[in-house]
């Protein structure tokens, strides 16, 4: 066997990044339509946020400045994701069809290859919302937009362990795609607010089953905060939920069976 | 067209209409799923609800009325097929233009079947919304007249989103992709249609402007309903709706025209 | 060492059963029932380096899971397999160095992009120098003849084009061994035509060894030395692709275009299949008459302007396999 250098390993890695984001940009008007179209989404869509702080000011502690923040770490983390890592969303899909056929032979990690061979436009419209959002919410303490851009990443990663996780089931279930973006959504959804709204049961849901308290409370807080506890707490979950997925994902790929379980071709 | 061949075209489209209402029973399990989203946002918004009123910052109105103007809003944005998704890929695949020599005109026969998908989307949600709003909203506004009221104008105001989605599919002629065009109509219903927040909490300014546009119409209108029984206010948002109506059937169809006469040039 | 070991290799799919209602449905919820189908049965067979070997059966003869199953893609129910003296699927990065892959109905390429970035990338992934990898990728481009479509993204290429550069692609490293899993699938005549013989002339100039599926006999005439048959996940019959023939039907078509209108020859076992002015076209059961005594005969009986002795198309001898394949299971009743 050839001994990898891990410096093979690295450039590997940033070729792969490379092409992916070159092929996202050679359909060059749809990149644009979709970019723009998603960043003008965003911004209608806080429109109602604005509305909201504007007549109430206050709510359970939260101000416009805290929703900005939470609105930037998720938005941001999920362009991010969709950026580098939209391959995640395809992941069951590929799994019913047998797609991982030609990345399995290659001799790399599998699931690096599937999670980096998509780039979505649209993401790079929810990713400027995510810096444009996090500047404007940072504007007055510039010393905490690092931190933001901290938690963008932080968010980004678990946005793609939980879509890895969720996506990793069709191994077994088979034809789950839907239910699995459906998942994604409520993640997402869950995210978009404070969680100090919700009480008891459905914090701890939204800490482990639909892991929304990562890619948003948490990591808004750590940036809000920007106290230890929050970064260690952040840090912990996104490990832990990485693992999961990666530990997931192998299990599954020894039950693979390349699209014969669904009426293929033996 | 014949007053025989008229005679013959309707049950070509009630045809096209049981289509669409047969495709929507095959596709339950996405409507539980999308109700199941809803009540999520009915979820979140009960507890913003009971975070407002419990500092008295919104006096006059109780969580049960601000929960079930939400039910009815998203009601009305649940319950209309995504008919651009299926014109878009009708464009992509060449089926309109093949469709195009049928007696029955594709953008009619598109209509009848949402108009059929819709039907049984309301008789399938609206039960589940009703029962969503009773556990989310602790309990039932206080006239439930105006709920009733609500709940028919629930249907002209589906009408008009299924006839923007028509114009938002025909304009993927031009742009080839439009879900981006729709994500903005969407977002665009949502802050100025007041989908979470009534109308009553917007700046005045933002509030009367609002007013003018066919998205206030179609969710603020429905929606204030279940604050109870307002005969004239009723009739305002019906010939609101009815109004609108009328402008986006003209405007579909000077649409499909263009988008007609650019399919020919271009060949499809 | 072999290039492809497999002994007593067996796979199974466990298939979900799907009839009855909603209420059967929401039951198997919580109790799936399955049916377990063997898609390979008891299969062994050696490959040595330099070998180009069909592995021909019908649809769902389990050709494609015997393959899936040597690349490291589908893990075995039972059997033991080496590939350049690897166990695919806990080797299946070593192995990855050594073999290509070209899966014909799924593509590596990336769509949008033109070939080259494809290329480039796999440079990466096989650690492949610059020097090396660049004069590498020239020739196997000049030998293809994709020079002016490896600057087009692949979604603008024929089906045809595309597989010549799939097979460029997984050509890029060097493998000592070559899968190829229905290459020609879905191309015209022409375009199989071109494949096959740059299959055929690369796996002599490298030496690689060559393990190609197909349902298509054409891709195991033009391009393998030895055929190994599959049906029902058995290996029905394994030898050289030239002995296919003789070995396996006795039977040869005589044409001939005479001066005459026609021409009738007395013989056992020789019966007329087809008659034009001047053309008649015989039939001959080998084994009852030799086919020289034929030939005599017709160049006895009147003057003769050609005649053409040939072996009945390839396509209806590996039908012949078939059957009798299924008339031997049938007493057996397997599923």
């Amino acid at each position: 066997m050839r001994r990898e250098p891990a410096i093979g390993g690295l450039r590997y890695a940033s070729a792969l990044v490379t092409t992916n984001l070159k092929a996202s940009l050679a359909l060059r008007g749809a990149f644009w339509l979709q970019a723009s179209f998603m960043l003008l989404n965003n911004v209608t869509f806080f429109v109602t946020w604005l509305i909201f702080f504007h007549r109430f000011n206050e709510v359970r502690g939260w101000r416009l400045d805290d929703m900005l923040v939470l609105f930037a770490v998720v938005a941001g983390g999920y362009g991010l994701f969709n950026v580098l890592a939209g391959g995640a969303l395809q992941l069951a899909r590929a799994i019913g069809d047998g797609d991982l056929d030609p990345i399995l032979v290659q001799p790399r990690p599998p699931l690096l290859q599937i999670v980096a061979s998509r780039s979505t436009a649209s993401g790079w419209g929810d990713l400027a919302t995510g810096v444009i959002f996090l500047s404007l919410a940072t504007r007055s303490h510039l010393a905490a937009a690092p931190l933001g851009l901290a938690a963008i990443v932080a968010s980004a990663v678990v946005f793609t362990a939980s879509a890895v996780l969720l996506q990793s089931l069709a191994f077994w279930l088979g034809r789950i795609e839907v239910v699995a973006r459906q998942m994604l959504e409520f993640q997402i959804t869950f995210g978009l607010y404070p969680s100090s709204l919700f009480g008891g049961a459905l914090r701890v849901v939204l800490y482990t089953a639909i892991p929304a308290g990562f890619v948003g409370y948490l990591p808004a807080e750590f940036v809000r905060t920007a106290s230890l506890p929050a970064l260690a707490a952040l840090f912990a979950g996104t490990a832990f939920f990485v693992a999961l997925a990666l530990v997931v994902f192998h299990r599954g790929l020894r039950v693979y069976e390349s699209g014969s379980r669904f009426g293929g071709v033996w | 067209m014949s007053a025989r061949q008229r005679s013959r075209a309707t049950p070509a489209y009630l045809a096209y209409a049981a289509l669409g209402a047969r495709r929507e029973f095959a596709g339950k399990a996405t409507l539980a799923a999308r109700m199941l989203f809803v009540a999520v946002i009915l979820l979140v918004f009960s507890r913003v609800w009971a975070a407002v009123l419990e500092r008295g910052l919104l006096a006059g109105r109780t969580r049960a009325d601000l929960v079930w103007y939400i039910v009815i809003t998203e009601l009305v944005m649940l319950s209309f097929p995504y008919l651009h998704l299926e014109v878009e890929a009708d464009l992509r695949s060449g089926d309109l233009v093949a469709r195009l020599p049928q007696p029955v005109p594709y953008a009619a026969a598109r209509l009848a079947e949402s108009a059929g998908g819709m039907a049984v989307r309301l008789a399938l949600l609206t039960p589940m919304a009703l029962t969503c709003g009773a556990v989310f909203g602790a309990g039932v506004p206080g006239d439930l007249r105006g709920v009733v009221v609500a709940l028919v104008l629930v249907f002209p105001a589906a009408c008009l989103a299924v006839l923007s989605s028509a114009a938002i599919g025909l304009s993927a002629i031009w742009l080839h992709d439009a879900s981006p065009v729709y994500w903005i109509w969407q977002k665009l219903a949502f802050a100025l249609g007041g989908l979470l927040l009534p109308l009553e909490v917007y700046p005045h300014w933002l509030a009367a402007a609002a007013r003018w546009t066919p998205f206030a119409a179609m969710l603020n209108g429905p929606g204030r309903m279940v604050f109870g029984l307002d005969g004239g206010d009723a009739a305002r948002v019906a010939g609101q709706l009815l109004f609108w109506n009328l402008a986006g059937a003209v405007f579909v169809a000077w649409l499909w025209g263009r988008a007609l006469r650019a399919i020919e040039t271009s060949g499809g | 060492m072999a290039a492809i070991e497999v002994k007593n290799l067996s796979r199974e799919f466990r298939a979900s059963v799907r009839h009855g209602g909603m209420g059967q449905a929401a039951r198997r919820l919580f109790r799936p029932e399955y049916r377990v189908v063997r898609a390979v049965e008891d299969v062994s067979f050696v490959i040595e380096p330099g070998e180009r070997v069909a592995f021909i059966g019908p649809n769902g003869a389990g050709k494609s899971t015997t393959i899936k199953v040597l690349c490291g893609v589908l893990h075995p129910s039972a059997g033991e397999v080496r590939v350049a003296g690897f166990v695919p699927w806990r080797e299946r990065r070593a192995l990855g160095y050594t073999i290509g892959t070209v899966f014909g109905q799924r593509s590596r390429l990336w769509y949008h992009l033109p070939a080259n970035d494809t290329f480039d990338l796999l440079a990466r992934v096989y650690s492949l120098d610059n020097a090396g990898y660049r004069r590498r990728r020239g020739e196997l481009v000049e030998a293809f003849a994709i020079g002016d479509l490896v600057a087009k993204p692949v979604r603008q290429l024929s089906l045809g084009e595309r597989m010549r550069c799939e097979l460029v692609a997984s050509l890029l490293h060097r493998p000592g061994i070559l899968f190829l899993d229905e290459p020609t699938i879905g191309l015209d005549v022409v375009a199989k035509a071109t494949l096959r013989e740059l299959v055929h002339s690369r796996s002599e100039r490298d030496g690689t060894t060559v393990l190609l599926t197909s349902h298509d006999t054409g891709d195991m005439e033009r391009v393998c030395d030895r055929a190994l048959v599959i049906h029902r996940g058995r290996l029905m019959l394994d030898q050289p692709v030239g002995s296919l023939r003789s070995g396996f039907i006795r039977r040869k078509v005589v044409t001939v275009v005479t001066a005459e209108e026609r021409v009738d020859v007395d013989l056992p076992g020789v019966r007329v299949v087809g008659r034009a002015p001047q053309r008649t076209v015989l039939e001959v059961e080998t084994d009852r008459t030799r086919i020289e005594t034929v030939v005599q005969a017709i160049l006895d009986a009147t003057a003769v302007h050609d005649i053409t002795v040939e072996d009945p198309p390839l396509e209806e001898i590996v039908q012949a396999i078939y059957e009798r394949a299924e008339r031997d299971a049938s007493p057996g009743g397997s599923p």
